[in-house]
């Protein structure tokens, strides 16, 4: 326990101190270029088990990027994701349950971008935080978790009009929830995968 | 300088060569393999059975607070590893007998060491060393005493039970009525005819003729009565062994048992044992009368042991070669002095090892409302000196029924133990008891009920989520002709603690039980239910081991609020 808060409290003052050294040299409005998106895409899980159950997910974000004249700039939004499935069967006779699974993902990278013209290409890595649930029709269960995770992610802009965007992203999560699953013989789920999100988007 | 620090170097060196020459010029002794040894390892020590369980270490003998176990080098260097803490009783030698002994007097300790290597395990127990079986009859004969089995058992086989238990239907008009065709004067004939062979010390003449009694009065009764014979020493001994088939489930074994054996300080002459044990013999025999004229779900076997004086010789014969896979031993009820009393009410002791608690507690309530004779619950896993206890060792539950031990029958391993010195108001109390025990576990069909259901089944299904997993229990059984319908019954706990699953009665002869709880391992029976909303007796025992983990039900906070937005 000491050492997650420990962890966090690191994980905190690393953000501040990103914060602080990005805000301090911006002076002006100019310094600063802001493009918010709207994307939807699929997410992969990386464990096939998790695959077989949900398949891919439909994900759905909202995305800030900020930027400064230095192309350094920091990413933050909302990611929801959701799936349907069967709960599947390890043992005995086959029966149907409905499985339903969310995830809402708050993340907040640290980016850097190449510029050239009306193409953009950024790269960036951080924290998220998770929360997820996984909810079973037809008998009372049901699991709640939260975790404060890695991600990375990469995106491309190309330019449509003066002030709107085309984007194309690609981020990965790696989720380690540290829960022990029959579906994994007992391991630890991690619900690591991979996302591919297009959207579109404007420069304010 | 340097040429002393030389010399210094050699002189140290000296010793080391020389070793290393002679051990390879000297035809040294091969390396002996590590001893066995035998050790007492406390109870109550943290993590002790899993971790035994785990190290596959097997117990010869559970005590009351400790176990005897039979260890070598490596296996007790990996306990030690553990930080289980024990102590070494002897190193194990396989052409020695060992057993157990019960010295309540200091003059029979001293008795004890005169004759034996003596060495103290707890309480008044301790482990007696001998060159063969037959030197154990060197102890007085007061002295209780039992071998210590060859082979030992896992204790992860050992099931812990609450010590609370819930039961159902005690009151019943149809035990009543059993209850009352026990007969004192049938008790007394046959602790009488049984007295009459002078002696029935285990290897005479008379006590295989005493045997053969047993077995013609089992013929009389229509049963099919068989021996079992072995030899103590060089003399034939013969377990008598019948049995009333269960109609429903055959497989499930009620046995009731006692040893016709006898002893005394005049033993190959004059043995009457009249309370030891006629009185046990012959409530087993009024017993089989009374129950072979009904009809049970499940067996019941009546076991009538030889050479328990012996140190239980008969009962460790009997496990060793009777039991079998196909059968499942529901418990064992061994009485044992049952006709004694200083004065009246009489307790019946009831003594059992921890898993034996929930036969130990149903025996009493049944004893104390159709005896009735108050049962003294007592779990004591030492009291290992009558043969209930090689039931113990394969881990079976099993009950020994013996009068109040706190006050001793006088005449015990004596020749004044006769007819005369019994109560027979207490003894037929205690066999009344006995008797609605055996019906009850067995299974006594009450007429015009509905059947108890047949072929009770299972199976079980996972279904399992990313976070979450279903255990589904399938259950099924024959339908019953004329029932209304079934009910289901769950319990965490075997034998005991049965709850209704289902709301109204189930139509069908199946259902689908998901295991939502915590608890690990579920006990399930099903019953019959009529019109007139009479229920059958419950069906064979079934178990599940559904290992479930417990479910994760706190929502956040946050997460309700934007659940909330969402929606």
């Amino acid at each position: 326990m000491d050492g997650r808060i420990r962890k966090m409290g690191l994980a905190i003052t690393a953000l501040v101190m990103g914060l602080w050294w990005l805000c301090g040299p911006v002076s002006s409005a100019e310094a600063v270029e802001v493009r918010t998106f709207f994307t939807v895409g699929l997410f992969n899980f990386r464990q096939p088990e998790f695959r077989e159950l949900y398949g891919g997910l439909p994900a759905f974000g909202v995305v800030v990027d900020l930027f400064t004249r230095s192309n350094l700039g920091l990413a933050t939004g909302i990611d929801y994701y959701q799936a349907r499935g069967e709960a599947l069967t390890l043992e005995g006779e086959p029966a149907v349950y409905p499985v339903k699974f969310h995830r809402w993902t708050f993340p907040l990278l640290l980016k850097y971008r190449l510029v050239s013209g009306g193409f953009q290409l950024a790269a960036g890595a951080g924290l998220a935080l998770s929360l997820y649930d996984e909810t079973w029709s037809g008998v009372e269960l049901s699991y709640h978790g939260r975790k404060i995770h890695f991600r990375a992610e990469m995106a491309t802009d190309v330019r449509l009009l003066s002030r709107l965007y085309l984007r194309a992203a690609l981020t990965w999560d790696s989720i380690p929830t540290g829960v022990s699953s029959l579906l994994l013989g007992g391991g630890r789920v991690n619900l690591a995968g991979l996302g591919l999100q297009a959207g579109i988007g404007t420069r304010i | 300088m340097t040429r002393n620090r030389f010399r210094r170097r050699w002189l140290l060196l000296l010793p080391a060569i020389l070793f290393f020459s002679l051990s390879l010029f000297t035809d040294l002794p091969p390396v002996q393999p590590a001893g066995l040894r035998l050790v007492l390892v406390p109870k109550y020590q943290p993590r002790l059975e899993a971790i035994l369980g785990r190290e596959k270490i097997e117990c010869l003998q559970e005590l009351q607070d400790s176990y005897i176990m039979r260890l070598d080098r490596e296996e007790g260097l990996r306990l030690r590893s553990h930080g289980l803490k024990f102590r070494l009783l002897t190193v194990y030698d396989r052409g020695l007998v060992y057993a157990l002994a019960r010295a309540s007097r200091a003059a029979d300790l001293e008795l004890i060491r005169s004759r034996f290597r003596a060495i103290f395990l707890e309480g008044n127990d301790y482990l007696l060393l001998a060159r063969e079986p037959a030197e154990l009859e060197e102890l007085p004969v007061n002295i209780r005493r039992r071998l210590l089995p060859a082979s030992g058992h896992s204790l992860a086989e050992l099931t812990l039970l609450p010590e609370e238990f819930i039961w159902q239907r005690v009151q019943d008009q149809l035990y009543e009525q059993l209850a009352g065709e026990v007969s004192a004067d049938n008790l007394r004939q046959e602790v009488v005819n049984l007295q009459n062979f002078g002696t029935r010390y285990a290897p005479t003449g008379n006590c295989l003729q005493a045997g053969q009694y047993i077995y013609d009065h089992f013929s009389s009764l229509g049963l099919s009565p068989s021996y079992q014979e072995f030899y103590y020493s060089t003399y034939l001994c013969r377990n008598v062994i019948a049995q009333v088939t269960g109609q429903t489930y055959p497989e499930q074994v009620m046995i009731i048992c006692a040893h016709y054996d006898s002893t005394s300080d005049q033993r190959w002459t004059l043995a009457p044992g009249a309370d030891d044990n006629a009185s046990g013999t012959a409530a087993v025999l009024e017993a089989a009368r009374i129950i072979s004229g009904h009809p049970l779900d499940f067996t019941v076997r009546f076991i009538l042991f030889s050479a328990e004086e012996q140190g239980l010789i008969g009962s460790l014969r009997y496990v060793q070669e009777k039991l079998s896979p196909a059968e499942n031993i529901l418990g064992v009820l061994n009485l044992d002095m049952v006709a004694y009393a200083d004065y009246l009410p009489e307790d019946l002791d009831l003594i059992g090892n921890r898993s034996s608690g929930w036969l130990v507690d149903r025996l009493a309530a049944l004893v104390g409302t159709y005896g009735p004779v108050p049962g003294k619950k007592i779990i004591d896993a030492s009291f290992v000196y009558s043969d209930h206890a090689p039931f113990w060792d394969r881990g079976i539950a099993a009950v020994c029924a013996i009068e109040d031990a706190s006050v001793p029958n006088p005449y015990y391993h004596k020749t004044t133990d006769t007819v005369d010195t019994l109560n027979f108001d207490f003894y037929r109390a205690a066999a009344r008891g006995s008797l609605i025990s055996l019906a009850d576990l067995a299974q006594v069909i009450r007429p015009g009920y509905p059947a108890t259901p047949r072929n009770f089944n299972l199976s079980l299904s996972t279904q399992a989520s990313i976070f979450n997993h279903l255990k589904a229990v399938h259950l099924n059984w024959d339908p019953v002709p004329g029932a209304a319908g079934y009910n289901l019954y769950r319990s965490p706990v075997p034998h005991a603690n049965f709850q209704k699953i289902n709301s109204s009665l189930i139509q069908d002869n199946e259902y689908i039980d998901n295991l939502l709880g915590t608890e690990a391992v579920f006990y399930y029976a099903v019953t019959a239910v009529d019109s007139l909303n009479r229920e059958s007796n419950f069906s064979r025992e079934l178990a599940v081991n559904a290992g479930l983990t417990p479910l994760n039900s706190l929502r956040l906070l946050f997460w309700g609020i934007l659940n909330f937005f969402w929606n």
